[in-house]
């Protein structure tokens, strides 16, 4: 851990990370730190240091960029910067709302861009960016096909665009050492190759090689430096010792240094022995394929090579390969250019910025209408076209680069907290969600090009006049710029996006407090909960039994055995297993009620053991509970009992008698529909909708001994739940060491850091709040611009107006009627663009439609967006209708 | 402003007499001169500061030996990380004999083309 020199400020040295980029940056990071340190030491005040450290970083950035870019030198007067600086601290007003608009606008704007740049960098290893991924793309269906261990033969023997290729099947497994802790630990099998594609050498002993490979020889591990710190206490002499992994003793012959985590947050490497000829094609281990390419061969080379060859297969095995396509793709994309919501996201992130931007734009237009007087006189004193253009320009360049800075660091503040938050989840040991240099590249040249249209378009058209006209003009107190139509354009746009934006805040928000209390009907807190795995020997290249009778009756009895043995631990008080706990959100199904007619419904479904109400304590309200013969000696498509939640016979069966009556699944077009359930039990409220308890109503399946590993499991207990971790782990592992317990937190916990209640809090209680911030923010300012400017440029004729016997409604109607037309326009298109997010955002969904009925929904977003609207025309309505007549003459004579 | 361009196309051509040295060149060569073993980014930066009042980018100083390293007229060394530096490691610059030339060069043509105009050229600035 480097040592932070004194008294540093945190913020300018994260400024000057941000902003010193290039080849030389770690030497003028340090230099600017050292020479810090020295002002400090010769006795310079910290305020005075900490001032020529910002002034030499943002020399050295300049510096650096003018270098990497080969730009001349430019630099905009001294006198200029002074003035623009002075505009924003005289109209503080303008200055915040568009500082806040891009300090928002830009973090949220880039988002999708900022995470296209996190998953296409290099690998942080030795030429990283040459290392690829291998894989086959399923066409059909949309994903990658997860077991291509054939063709990977195929390719490492064919290929010649790869120095190497390697390949690596992930698993977490349990872990014995002479600590006598269990404890599962994410390692893979892998390939001996692989170690030379990373090129990172063994911190003590040695990495696989390719002999360890051969079938029947010694069992040997490579470990992580963390694992050999925490469970082997950093022991130097550990080559040679054994640990156990699953039931198989391995020997130690290695230990990588400290960040290894390769391929994706892995602590161990056992090698990886297959027989590819001994599976069929898409059988086998599930595999990453990786390889590094060779010197001068590009990535588009190698796929096209790949491409080819995987035509070849395709020919020859058709019935596996017919809709399968080999890629080469950079190691660290995980696809997501690949989906539809990227593009969605991105298109939204960009048009929320474009509108920052415009409205920026739009006040800067207002503010140079306003000065087009001042202009004139400069114009008429000699200054040129070309100086009075660049000192607007410059203006808006100050202003924007300060939003644009402000945005950046709040960007990299969130960015870090999320790191820190999302690191314990186990994440791949690349991924960084820290700022970019092409983010902050993208986001200052962002700001350039809205200073461009916001500054010199204004600036042109201020000065397109002749001296003469524009001195006339500013002398009658006309600026003769107009509002056009990409102002009225903007201005609609953003009431819009508020109007929509409020919608979806208002609908979102109930379900986001209420989610916040995950309600699941028992004392939660009371509970452990945990995912049980079973490692699957074929899934990491190992022989053993596949997914046979056999196999699956070995499961059975391993879950019945451990299932006794922990409920008989002390102080368990109960056992339940399914494959969604209570307050998960439980996968949605369409149903449909016999003699209710046939119109289908939307349910959620739990696969259960026949334990599970008991366990959780939840004995059924009516009806009768699951019984071993609901499950025994029948395949679970034979089965028929079902239990319903008393939401289900609130909402699907409205209030009427529930026992006997039978549902089942609904069938698509073109299938036969399921065979009929019947409801044998009814229980209460046990959190199966976790965004709307309200909700959930839904049923439940028995599900037999081994069919729910893997699984949940929640586990009653009379004291601290996570007390009871380690003993469940070894009572687990005394059964069968291949069965792993993951993800231990107590159910209260477990139910509020679900993806979906997270996901729900972010999309729901950050961001559509903060985007229809910046839209109500934005389109206030934009129409008291508006209203202001017509005020001004209208002023004489208001007085004589006023003057002649005019009423008040006439002088509203003369100023504000643009604006109350824009607004009204903007609130219309808001409505129908809400309508048209229905499908993308999920809002359509049963979980997240209720609270509030749509026509009152879209009645209250119209009436407030058109509240905060008409409050923004106030002040300058006001002032149109005290301008007295007397001045108004007075000023024409 | 005036001492980058004249020193910019050097970088684009790379094919300029050995001899055509920026002003802000001139005063890095002497710099590195002066210093020695121990001229790098902070003590090149300190000793300009001193010598000559003016404050100069740390950057400008690194995008400046590039160029120079780059013609052949420095070498550079990654010295160990120091106290101070976060970790970061300084960068170590030395002189070689076409910058020693090239500097006597620059040096030798001004004080040919200065000789004796001192007196005038004082005279005029403060007349």
């Amino acid at each position: 851990m480097p040592t932070r020199p004194p008294g540093v400020p945190r913020l300018l040295r994260r400024l000057a990370a941000l902003l010193v980029r290039g080849p030389d940056a770690p030497c003028v990071l340090g230099d600017l730190d050292e020479a810090y340190t020295r002002d400090v030491r010769r006795g310079l005040p910290a305020g005075r240091a900490g001032r020529r450290y910002l002034r030499n970083t943002l020399g050295s950035a300049a510096s650096l960029a003018r270098a990497r870019l080969r730009v001349p030198h430019f630099a905009p007067s001294a006198v200029d910067l002074k003035l623009g600086v002075r505009m924003l601290r005289k109209q503080p007003a303008l200055t915040a709302v568009a500082v806040f608009a891009l300090s928002v606008g830009i973090p949220v704007g880039l988002l999708p861009f900022h995470m296209g740049q996190i998953f296409s960098s290099a690998l942080p290893l030795e030429e990283g960016e040459r290392i690829v991924t291998l894989r086959v793309r399923d066409l059909e269906h949309s994903r990658v096909m997860p077991r291509p261990l054939r063709d990977y033969h195929v390719w490492r023997q064919e290929l010649t665009s790869f120095e190497a290729i390697g390949a690596a099947a992930r698993e977490s497994r349990n872990v014995m050492a002479e600590d006598g802790r269990v404890a599962p630990v994410p390692g893979a099998a892998m390939t001996a190759s692989v170690f030379a594609i990373v090129r990172v050498a063994p911190l003590l002993g040695r990495p696989l090689v390719e002999s360890d490979e051969v079938p029947g020889a010694p069992d040997v591990v490579v470990i992580g430096y963390d694992l050999w710190q925490a469970r082997l206490a950093g022991d130097p002499d550990v080559v040679g010792r054994t640990i156990r992994i699953g039931s198989v003793p391995h020997e130690v012959v290695g230990v990588m240094p400290e960040g290894f985590l390769f391929p994706s947050n892995q602590n161990f490497w056992t090698a990886l022995r297959t027989d590819p000829l001994s599976v069929g094609w898409g059988e086998g281990p599930w595999l990453t394929v990786v390889g590094r390419l060779s010197p001068g061969v590009t990535e588009a080379q190698a796929n096209a090579e790949l491409f080819i060859l995987g035509q070849g297969i395709a020919a020859e095995h058709p019935e596996t390969h017919r809709y399968l396509r080999a890629e080469v793709t950079p190691f660290t994309d995980e696809g997501i250019y690949d989906t539809p919501v990227y593009w969605l996201l991105q298109f939204l992130a960009l048009a929320l910025l474009a509108v920052a931007c415009g409205n920026v734009g739009t006040l800067i237009l207002a503010r140079t209408a306003m000065r087009s007087s001042e202009i004139a006189v400069r114009t008429a004193l000699g200054a040129s076209r070309a100086r009075v253009v660049s000192q607007i320009f410059i203006e808006a360049l100050v202003l924007a680069l300060l939003g644009a800075g402000c945005g950046l660091l709040l960007g990299d503040v969130l960015a870090n907290r999320l790191q820190v938050a999302i690191e314990p989840m186990g994440i791949p040991f690349w991924l960084d969600l820290g700022l970019r240099w092409q983010t902050t590249v993208m986001a200052l040249g962002l700001a350039a090009f809205s200073a461009t249209i916001a500054g010199v378009i204004p600036g042109l058209k201020a000065t397109g006049r002749d001296v003469r006209r524009s001195l006339q003009r500013a002398a009658a107190g006309v600026s003769g710029i107009r509002f056009g139509g990409v102002s009225t354009a903007l201005i609609v746009a953003e009431v819009a996006l508020a109007t929509a934006f409020l919608s979806i805040g208002a609908q979102v928000l109930p379900s986001v407090l209420q989610s916040a209390e995950p309600g699941m009907g028992i004392a939660a807190e009371e509970y452990l909960s945990a995912r049980v795995g079973v490692v699957i020997p074929e899934r990491v290249g190992e022989a053993g039994p596949a997914d046979t009778a056999a196999a699956r009756a070995a499961i059975a009895a391993t879950d019945l055995e451990i299932r006794r043995r922990v409920a008989a631990a002390p102080g368990v008080r109960g056992v339940a297993l399914a494959n969604s706990l209570p307050g998960e959100d439980h996968r949605v199904v369409t149903i449909e009620v016999e003699g209710a007619g046939t119109e289908p419904r939307r349910v959620r479904v739990a696969h259960v053991d026949v334990g599970f109400f008991r366990g959780l304590g939840a004995s059924p309200v009516q009806g009768r509970d699951f019984q071993r013969a609901d499950v025994a000696d029948t395949p679970p498509e034979e089965r028929r009992a079902v239990v319903v939640n008393t939401s289900f016979v609130e909402n699907v069966l409205h209030g009427g008698g529930a026992l006997g009556r039978r549902i089942r699944y609904a069938a698509r077009e073109d299938e036969e529909p399921g065979p009929w359930l019947e409801i044998v039990g009814v229980v209460g409220h046990l959190g199966m909708n976790e965004i709307n308890p309200e909700g959930d109503e839904g049923f439940y399946v028995p599900a037999g001994p081994g069919e729910l590993i893997p699984g949940r499991v929640a586990i009653h207990l009379a004291g601290d739940p996570l007390a009871f971790v380690p003993e469940l782990r070894r009572l687990v592992a005394e059964v069968d060491p291949d069965v792993t317990v993951r993800e231990p937190r107590t159910l209260d916990d477990n139910a509020k850091l679900s993806d979906a209640r997270m996901g729900t809090f972010w999309l729901g209680g950050v961001l559509v709040p903060l985007v229809a911030g910046v839209a109500i923010v934005l389109s206030a300012a934009g129409l008291f611009a508006l209203v202001s400017f017509t005020v001004s440029e209208r002023r004489r004729e208001i007085g004589i107006r006023t003057a002649l016997g005019a009423r008040s409604s006439d002088i509203v109607r003369t100023i504000a009627r643009r604006a109350f037309l824009q607004l009204a326009g903007g609130i219309a298109a808001g409505l129908v663009l809400r309508r048209l997010m229905d499908p993308q955002v999920g809002l359509t969904d049963d979980s997240l439609m209720h609270a509030i009925g749509r026509p009152t929904l879209f009645a209250a977003t119209a009436a407030a967006t058109l509240a905060i609207g008409l409050l923004a025309c106030v002040p300058p309505l006001l002032r149109g209708l005290r301008i007295q007549p007397v001045d108004v003459l007075k000023e024409v004579g | 402003m005036t001492l980058c361009r004249a020193s910019l196309p050097s970088s684009r051509s790379g094919s300029l007499r050995m001899g055509t040295l920026g002003e802000f060149e001139q005063l890095i060569l002497f710099s590195v001169l002066q210093l020695g073993e121990d001229a790098f980014g902070v003590s090149i930066r300190e000793n300009i500061e001193e010598r000559t009042g003016r404050v100069v980018s740390s950057g400008a100083i690194y995008t400046a030996l590039g160029r120079l390293e780059e013609r052949g007229f420095v070498t550079s060394r990654v010295g160990e990380p120091v106290e101070g530096r976060a970790g970061r490691p300084r960068k170590y610059y030395a002189l070689r004999s076409d910058g020693a030339r090239a500097l006597k060069e620059s040096y030798t043509t001004l004080q040919a083309m200065a000789g004796g105009l001192l007196p005038k050229l004082t005279e005029l600035a403060e007349g």
